[in-house]
């Protein structure tokens, strides 16, 4: 009895702040992707000839995430009976687009003018002893490309 | 110029010419990746389909340990659970050598009282009585193999014969309606149930309370065709069921309860147990108490004062 009230209780603070944190964080993801839109970010290897002369460098972005206590119960409910873990999608949904955004404001303070080579990766962190309630880590990390004022005259020069 | 290969695997370490730049990133559609579907419909869907999965599944199951829990020679159980369960027998152990030979008569005569309950009766099984003379709660209760347990708690609720008598005789059909091994293959099943499920931790917690609540229900169904038995035990040896009710209607006295709280119990509610003996009781004879026999004088420790006075713990 006790147990059941206890489940309840977390299942109900799972889906009641989870559903807050995750409504929050779409508002500010799509918030800043529309201002960052300008910064370009393609997953090409090799940069266009534009990018030539520019001095690259590493960017990375990286988010871990929670998993609240009800998307745990709804994708146990999902392993029993098959189909898609839509919990669990949104939830990856969110960090990739948060790393990528974490990279983009890295890029952004370095001053590049776009981040080609984009990759991310992906990992579980922590199985809170063994009570099926992890974390997700989604890295993202590509070449920011920096215009330099070598570089500009370089460029000119090719230009002409 | 030479002919480029055809396969051209090496990495080009020329910049491209082609394809302008795009203006800015695309702005991707929302729902590709995070689908616009409320996740408590999903969810409530699933648990509803696991908790009706469960319910269908715990009463197969429960039914075929109804089915096949009598089936099994009483002979097989009392040979398979000779001795009684160790953590039980462990509180027989008496403290000082006084005491045991008391504790030893009072076991002799509660199984002195049930062999006369049942000597009216067409081939009783063989059931050995137990006395927790440590035990305070007012408990009765029958184990596999024909094991029946009287606490010291239940003689200082009871003053007449015949309510330890009605004690005695629903544990008795408890074990004659091999009610025991019934309830050990259930939970058998169950467990081989609850590890299909797998312990996924949050679902089978779903599932087991499924299972538990259904199998209370079983129980309480248990509970009532015992003590119908009961009231004809004492029937036949009495030819009346006169006092059946006194540890009830104490027990009653000293514990609220709530319909509610029936959900979560093994037992029917003590009221209602009392209305279904007062039913049986009005169908034959009207009793008095003088028609009560008293309790042999080894039993009785419910002593007047002493007895008003005593505070009996929650069982």
């Amino acid at each position: 009895m006790g147990q059941l009230i206890v489940f309840l209780t977390l299942l109900a603070l799972g889906y009641g702040f989870g559903r807050l944190a995750e409504s929050r964080h779409y508002r500010s993801i799509i918030a800043r992707e529309d201002a960052l839109r300008s910064l370009l970010v393609l997953p090409d290897r090799m940069p266009p000839i534009q990018f030539q002369s520019h001095t690259s460098t590493l960017v990375t972005g990286s988010v871990v995430i929670s998993v609240d206590y009800f998307k745990t119960v709804a994708a146990g409910l999902r392993g029993i009976f098959g189909g898609r873990v839509g919990a669990y999608e949104s939830l990856l949904d969110r960090a990739r687009r948060e790393a990528i955004l974490r990279m983009q404001e890295e890029a952004q303070s370095l001053g590049a003018e776009a981040v080609f080579n984009l990759k991310f990766e992906t990992s579980r962190i922590g199985q809170n002893a063994g009570q099926g309630l992890g974390s997700v880590e989604v890295l993202a990390y590509g070449t920011a490309l920096i215009p330099t004022p070598v570089s500009a005259s370089a460029a000119s020069a090719v230009a002409r | 110029m030479s002919v480029p290969p055809l396969h051209n695997h090496e990495p080009n370490h020329e910049p491209r010419q082609s394809a302008p730049l795009p203006k800015g990133n695309p702005k991707l559609p929302e729902q590709i990746n995070n689908r616009n579907e409320h996740p408590l419909k999903d969810f409530l869907l699933l648990a509803g389909a696991l908790l009706a999965l469960m319910f269908i599944l715990t009463l197969l199951l429960g039914w075929s340990a109804q089915w096949l829990g009598p089936k099994i020679p009483y002979s097989w159980e009392s040979r398979w659970f000779s001795s009684a369960p160790e953590a039980v027998s462990g509180a027989l152990q008496p403290s000082t050598q006084d005491t045991h030979a008391a504790d030893t008569a009072r076991q002799q005569a509660l199984q002195q009282l049930l062999d006369n309950l049942l000597s009216q009766q067409s081939a009783p099984l063989k059931v050995r009585l137990h006395w927790l003379a440590h035990e305070d709660p007012p408990n009765a209760f029958a184990t596999l193999g024909g094991h029946i347990f009287v606490t010291r708690g239940l003689l200082t609720q009871v003053t007449s014969e015949n309510a330890l008598a009605m004690v005695l005789a629903h544990e008795y059909a408890h074990v004659e309606q091999r009610h025991p091994i019934t309830l050990a293959l259930e939970q058998l099943a169950l467990s081989l149930l609850g590890s299909v499920i797998g312990s996924e931790g949050a679902a089978s917690m779903i599932g087991q309370h499924t299972s538990l609540l259904t199998l209370l229900s079983f129980s309480r169904d248990m509970e009532r065709s015992a003590d119908q038995r009961a009231l004809e035990i004492l029937q036949s040896h009495y030819g009346h069921s006169a006092g059946a009710d006194e540890f009830f209607r104490n027990m009653l006295n000293q514990h609220d309860e709530s319909r509610w709280a029936l959900m979560f119990q093994t037992h029917p509610l003590t009221s209602e147990r009392l209305q279904q003996i007062s039913q049986a009781g009005s169908a034959t004879v009207p009793v008095t108490t003088s028609q009560l026999t008293p309790l042999p004088a080894l039993l009785q420790l419910n002593d007047g004062a002493d007895s008003k006075e005593a505070q009996i713990p929650q069982p």
